[in-house]
């Protein structure tokens, strides 16, 4: 289980993150929703030590970490049990498809090099570009690019895999595949944390929903208790402006 | 006064007895520029405290003034200094005796640095952050990050710019004659001045700087296509 407990973060005198708990059971899919500004990427960004939070821990089983005052090696080991995706993809330039994803594991990781090109063209080939595996990032779309980012998040076989609102650059008509292979994530079991303002695949794919606003967790639970019997008046409020159409298409 | 063709045939061999030299110059300059670029580089972009601001004065300093004159204070005033603190340390080396090539490897590369540096710094700013937020999160070290993700990238984007400096300490090598090195274009005013045949003379050195830039330059922009063959954005 990961617990993640008491989470500040301010900007100067902004505070992003107010106090922000949250557990996350193995192979459990959390998706945080809420209106930008509300903390979601700062959260992720926190526990990732892409950010220095102000407060607060991260704790893979009994192994707590300090997220303000954590070490080098603290940052590095706990960053080797997570998956990062991201929202504008992030892929080495300079490394095709495959080396991102071998780069990672042999670089990053220290997986051997034989094991690491297996695991590598395997994770390609679950994103379905196998075909594409020397191709460098500028030569592919944006959904491409993005599900070799996956691919990248994946083969490493983290603890959990965090995503950074993994849809958001991306081209309408590129989203649904992307998603897909999101689902697919799912799927296999593994934990997430996903970021998005994607509703209905947050329905879909969530086994809890997690609602943000103003830096903090305003209300938690099942997607039908979120989405059919919201509590908080915020909550509603937010619904009600995003997913409005989609309600009617019900 | 006709333009003496025998002459310049005849002088050319021994022109290009020097082009080593000259090729030795402009690389030991851009050898030991790089270096230390590479070293000011990083002080600059880590701001370490009271280094950074040294560099920064040694970069005004060197970019404010014409090479012709940091050759002459180098040469002028260097050995002097040097010879004062060897005899203080009575090291008994006399410093009559150093090759006046090392003040011309000093001269050339203290500029080559200086424009090397600023190169450097711009072009690992411009590699986007979140790759390096990416290698981060596979899990690389920052070392380890900078090295496989940055470095490679950043060179592809300095090197034009450092092909720039490399011509210009090329061309700089002439001012070595300044210093009593001989190199090409001291060996065509020798010539010269031997024959009276300073045109002829200066007329061969000209191809020579032509060619010599040129197989540089080509050589430069073939190493740079490789370097950048991630960025054609078509299969």
């Amino acid at each position: 289980m990961i617990a993640i407990r008491n989470v500040k973060k301010s900007f100067g005198k902004l505070s992003v993150l107010q106090d922000v708990s949250l557990d996350i059971k193995e192979g459990e899919v959390v998706v945080i929703l809420g209106p930008s500004g509300s903390g979601k990427t700062t959260l992720l960004r926190c526990i990732s030590f892409l950010e220095r939070a102000s407060a607060g821990t991260i704790a893979f089983g009994d192994d707590v970490v300090d997220l303000k005052h954590a070490s080098k090696k603290d940052i590095l080991r706990t960053r080797r049990r997570e998956g990062f995706v991201f929202q504008s993809y992030n892929l080495f330039a300079n490394k095709t498809a495959f080396e991102n994803v071998y780069e990672g594991l042999v670089s990053g990781r220290k997986v051997p090099k034989k094991e690491a090109k297996e695991k590598a063209l395997e994770a390609l080939d679950w994103v379905g570009l196998l075909d594409r595996k020397d191709y460098y990032p500028a030569q592919l779309s944006g959904g491409q690019q993005q599900r070799v980012g996956i691919a990248r998040a994946v083969a490493l076989e983290p603890e959990v895999i965090l995503f950074d609102e993994p849809t958001s650059a991306l081209d309408p008509e590129l989203v649904g595949e992307t998603l897909e292979v999101i689902k697919r994530v799912a799927k296999r079991g593994i934990t997430m944390i996903v970021v998005t303002h994607e509703m209905s695949f947050a329905q879909d794919v969530a086994d809890k929903i997690v609602f943000m606003d103003g830096g903090v967790v305003v209300e938690e639970g099942s997607p039908n208790d979120i989405f059919t019997h919201p509590k908080e008046e915020r909550t509603k409020q937010f619904l009600k402006r995003i997913i409005g159409e989609f309600v009617y298409e019900i | 006064m006709t333009l003496d063709t025998k002459f310049m045939i005849e002088a050319l061999p021994e022109i290009i007895r020097y082009v080593p030299v000259t090729l030795r110059l402009a690389l030991g300059a851009v050898l030991i520029a790089l270096v230390f670029s590479g070293l000011f580089a990083f002080i600059l972009l880590k701001k370490v405290p009271v280094l950074d601001k040294i560099v920064k004065v040694y970069l005004s300093v060197i970019r404010g003034t014409p090479i012709i004159l940091q050759m002459f204070v180098i040469y002028k005033i260097a050995p002097s200094v040097l010879q004062a603190y060897f005899t203080k340390i009575h090291s008994g080396i006399d410093i009559f005796e150093i090759d006046n090539s090392w003040y011309a490897y000093l001269a050339l590369s203290l500029s080559a640095t200086a424009f090397f540096t600023e190169a450097i710094r711009a072009a690992i700013l411009s590699v986007d952050k979140g790759q390096l937020e990416a290698a981060y999160m596979v899990g690389m070290t920052a070392p380890v990050a900078f090295w496989r993700i940055i470095l490679p990238q950043a060179i592809g984007v300095a090197l034009p710019i450092m092909c720039n400096t490399i011509v210009d300490t090329v061309k700089a090598t002439s001012l070595a004659f300044a210093m009593a090195v001989t190199e090409v274009t001291g060996a065509a005013k020798i010539l010269g001045g031997m024959s009276l045949r300073y045109f002829e003379a200066y007329l061969d050195i000209f191809f020579v700087y032509l060619i010599l830039i040129f197989a540089i330059e080509f050589l430069l922009k073939r190493l740079e296509k490789w370097l950048v063959r991630y960025r054609k954005a078509t299969a």
